[in-house]
Parts: C-alpha cells; structure tokens; sequence
C-alpha cells in the first residue's frame, strides 16, 4: 500500500487532503508514515518531528489509530481472497499475492488496485515477477499506485546495476559489510564466492548469494495453511522514556499479560523468553533465558523476563520501548498442576481471561500494571499476522 | 487540530440492506449515520469518509468518520451497548 497510514487518515479527513502529513505513535515524535505531499520534503519514515519540522514547517502531525489501520488491512485481504487464496500477508500493508496460476496475471493485478481503490479508497503499487523477492523489487519500483512487470528476462539487466540495500532483507549493517567486501551491487553480491559469504554470514550466504542472482524459493502459501507460531511477543514504546524501575516492570507485566493470553487461546506453552530492551539513545539490547519446563501464565513469564531485566539495571539511560517474547513453542499439553497453589493460579488466569474477553482487555488487571495505566498504555498492538487473517477470513 | 471529546450523542441512522457484496466497501453500507445531535445542535452528515471496527470485549465497535463541511468527526457505535459516541473533533486551524 502506499504511505498506507497516511493515505488512511488523509482518506478520514479531507482537511489532510494535499497537505505534508505525518503519522506518529501517541506521546511520540518518531515517524511511522509520511504522506508522498511531505516526502517532497525529504520527510520519511524515523525522523524525528523536529527534524521533518526543520525540512517541511507546515509539517500537520496524526496521531496513529493501529485498530483502524488492522481492520482495513483485514478489509484488503478479504478483496485478495475473493480473487485466490494464496496469499502471503507480508506486513500490515503488504500482501503477496500467487497469479501464476491466472490466465491473465496483469490483468488479475488491475483488477486488485481498482477493487481496493473503489471499496477502500487509497491506492497500492503491484510487482509482477518470478519469485517474491523480485515481485517486492518490482512493486517498489513505481510508487504511488504503480504496476510494474519483471519478466526473467530483464532480471539480469536490473540486478546488474540494483544497490544491494534495494533487496528487502538487506539493512544498513549488512550493506555496509557487504560494502566492505566490495560488494555494491546485486550482481555482485551474486558472483561472490559461495565460501565468502557463507564465512562472513554462515548459513545465511547462501540465502544471500541466492538474493543477488534474483533467486528466491519461498512459495506463497494458501491464507488459511497457517504453520505454527514460532514464537508469540509483544513490544511497547513508552509514550515517556522511563528511568523507574516500577514503570518499566508495570509494562513488562502487561506485555507478559498480553503474550500469555495469546499463549493460552493458542493452546500453546514455551520455554524460552526473549526480552528486548531499547533505550533512549535507541541502542536496543535483546537477551533470552530457556527454562526447563514450558510456560504459559503471565507471572511465570514475567518472573523469567525480570531476571533478564536485572542485567541491565540501574539502567544508563531511560527505558524507550520493551518488548517480550516466548519461543521454543509447543502444544499445551494440559498438564495437570500437581500444587493446589498452582492450580489456583492456573484457575485464576483462565476466569481473569474471560472477564476481560467479555468486557474487555485489561477491565481487570493486576495493581501493578496500574503504573502503566497511569503513563497509558496501548492495547493493541500495530502488527497483524498471519493467524488474524485466518481468524478473521 | 483534534479534540478529543468522548461524549455521548444522539444519532439517526439507516439500517441499510445493500446488494452485492457489501464488506468491503465500509461500515456505512449496512450502517449509515445521517446526523447527530451534539450539545444542543443538530449535525447533518454531509459525508462518511471512513468507516472502521474496533473490538473490545464482547462489544463490536463501529467507527465513522464523518463531515459536515465545516469540521471532521470521529462518532462510534457499540453494538452490544447501542450507544453512539462522539469520539473526536477536527477542527481546520485558521
């Protein structure tokens, strides 16, 4: 989609209409999404407001609205999934789309842009191409509201002279290695010697030479063959970067909250919690612990996070975002609790989860998580996946 | 700029019965507010710009954006309390 959140609240409020907006989180000034009118500007997605302020002064700032943005993406999947069921949610605003199978793929792909044009009222860009990797490279290529086609033909040609940092997967720190083995372009990176790169990358240099020769195997699965949650975690930026202790436990507690319930619904449990911290110079820390037997319930998630928190207290800088994960995932196994203490707790989260299903996430919580609440605390949280398309299909 | 009001209001609305396949072109194709009553004055909608659901709880909440020409609003339905909401104001800065 293009400038997707932008496009959305321009769509909501015609006063925005053919102005340089700006998309932000609640209490923050980073950019999420820029409208094409401020890109003029030099305005993108990361700046600060007062750095976008300096290039564009008439700069008008949205606050961001994640349910708003989810149930439209949803809205798009349902036009995808009238038309095939192979489809790939890639992000919140980007789907790939199988037509290899459709007589007339173009066709099919104007077909989307003005289905979703007409019944959502914002525009997209489609890339046609052998494979994922060169159909995200194509619909990059024209934007806004673009259509663009790379036969294997023209492969070659395009990635003789394509920088690396255009393929998706490619980020600043791996082009600046890159770069510092010579490697500028994608052609180059595909002529590099396997062994090079698999010395500098281990086993993602082949993935890595495969990108640079335009190849990518990765099938587009049917919406509804959902695989397994490798992993279930939630982040939150704090609306204020926090030095408190107590603050950052009371998010640390709400996310715990949040990936348990997700936990349990799945009937999933883990053994290894990840935590993330980022602070406010944004160096961002990640740690994780694996325990010896699964977990499910927020406080036994919460007591492994914590015990990761300590290694960076007293912190040197404020906390700005924390997130919290679980992995090495299976399928609960309803283990029967051998404690009555645990038992009651288990019986506990699971009448705590009904209630706030009914009545809604957090109507009862935990006291402390009433710090959070008091700094504000967003329930929702920004990205889908691929198990809410399912759900919601 | 936004205002946050939070307010409840009154609202009339059409229940509509559209043909085809509705879904995707909005919440206003089923549900479509026509005006509301806000301290004491009465809005005519000029223009829904955009529609969306939210959950919370047991509750679907409806979410419309909407115009009267002169200012935007943000006015919400919950379908399990059937209460509308007057949720937020845009005023153009002059």
């Amino acid at each position: 989609m293009n400038a997707y959140f932008a496009s959305i609240e321009q769509k909501c409020n015609p006063f925005l209409r053919g102005k340089p907006i700006v998309v932000t989180g609640e209490g923050r000034t980073v950019i999420t999404t820029s409208s094409y009118e401020a890109r003029k500007f030099g305005v993108k997605t990361a700046m600060t407001v007062p750095e976008a302020r300096k290039l564009c002064p008439n700069l008008l700032i949205v606050i961001g609205n994640p349910a708003k943005y989810i149930d439209t993406t949803l809205r798009i999947h349902n036009i995808l999934v009238e038309l095939t069921d192979k489809i790939d949610a890639f992000s919140i605003d980007e789907f790939f789309v199988d037509v290899s199978d459709f007589p007339d793929p173009v066709a099919a792909a104007q077909k989307m842009k003005s289905r979703i044009k007409d019944e959502i009222g914002i525009t997209c860009s489609v890339g046609i191409a052998p494979n994922k990797l060169l159909a995200k490279l194509a619909s990059d290529m024209k934007k806004p509201d673009g259509l663009t086609i790379i036969k294997p033909e023209q492969v070659q040609d395009i990635l003789a002279k394509l920088p690396i940092q255009e393929l998706c997967g490619i980020g600043s720190k791996m082009t600046a290695h890159l770069n510092n083995m010579g490697v500028k372009t994608a052609k180059e990176l595909g002529e590099m010697p396997l062994k090079r790169l698999k010395d500098a990358f281990g086993i993602n240099g082949m993935h890595l030479k495969n990108m640079g020769l335009g190849i990518d195997y990765a099938p587009v699965h049917k919406y509804w063959e959902v695989e397994q949650a490798k992993s279930v975690g939630h982040s939150h930026t704090l609306p204020i970067d926090a030095w408190d202790l107590k603050v950052v436990h009371a998010y640390l507690l709400m996310l715990c909250e949040k990936v348990s319930v997700r936990l349990r619904k799945a009937g999933l449990v883990g053994r290894t919690v990840s935590l993330v911290v980022r602070f406010s110079d944004f160096n961002t820390f990640g740690k994780q612990k694996t325990v010896d037997s699964p977990i499910k319930l927020a406080d036994e998630v919460f007591q492994v996070a914590q015990e990761i928190l300590k290694h960076y207290y007293p912190f040197r800088q404020a906390v700005r975002l924390v997130g919290v994960s679980v992995s090495n995932i299976s399928n609960d196994a309803g283990q029967e609790q051998l404690f009555d203490a645990n038992r009651k707790k288990a019986q506990l989260a699971e009448a705590l989860m009904k209630i706030n299903d009914k009545y809604g996430e957090f109507t009862i919580k935990l006291a402390s998580i009433l710090v959070a609440d008091h700094f504000g605390i967003k329930n929702r949280c920004a990205l889908i996946g691929k198990y809410l398309l399912k759900k919601h299909a | 700029m936004m205002t946050q009001i939070d307010e409840k209001i009154k609202v009339g609305a059409v229940f509509a019965c559209p043909e085809g396949r509705p879904a995707n072109r909005g919440y206003d194709q089923k549900l479509k507010p026509v005006w509301f009553f806000w301290s004491g004055k009465k809005y005519p909608i000029k223009e829904i710009t955009f529609s969306w659901k939210d959950r919370k709880g047991e509750s679907d909440l409806y979410f419309f954006s909407v115009t009267d020409g002169q200012a935007v609003y943000e006015i919400s339905y919950n379908d399990k309390s059937l209460v509308w909401m007057l949720e937020k104001v845009y005023v153009e800065a002059r």
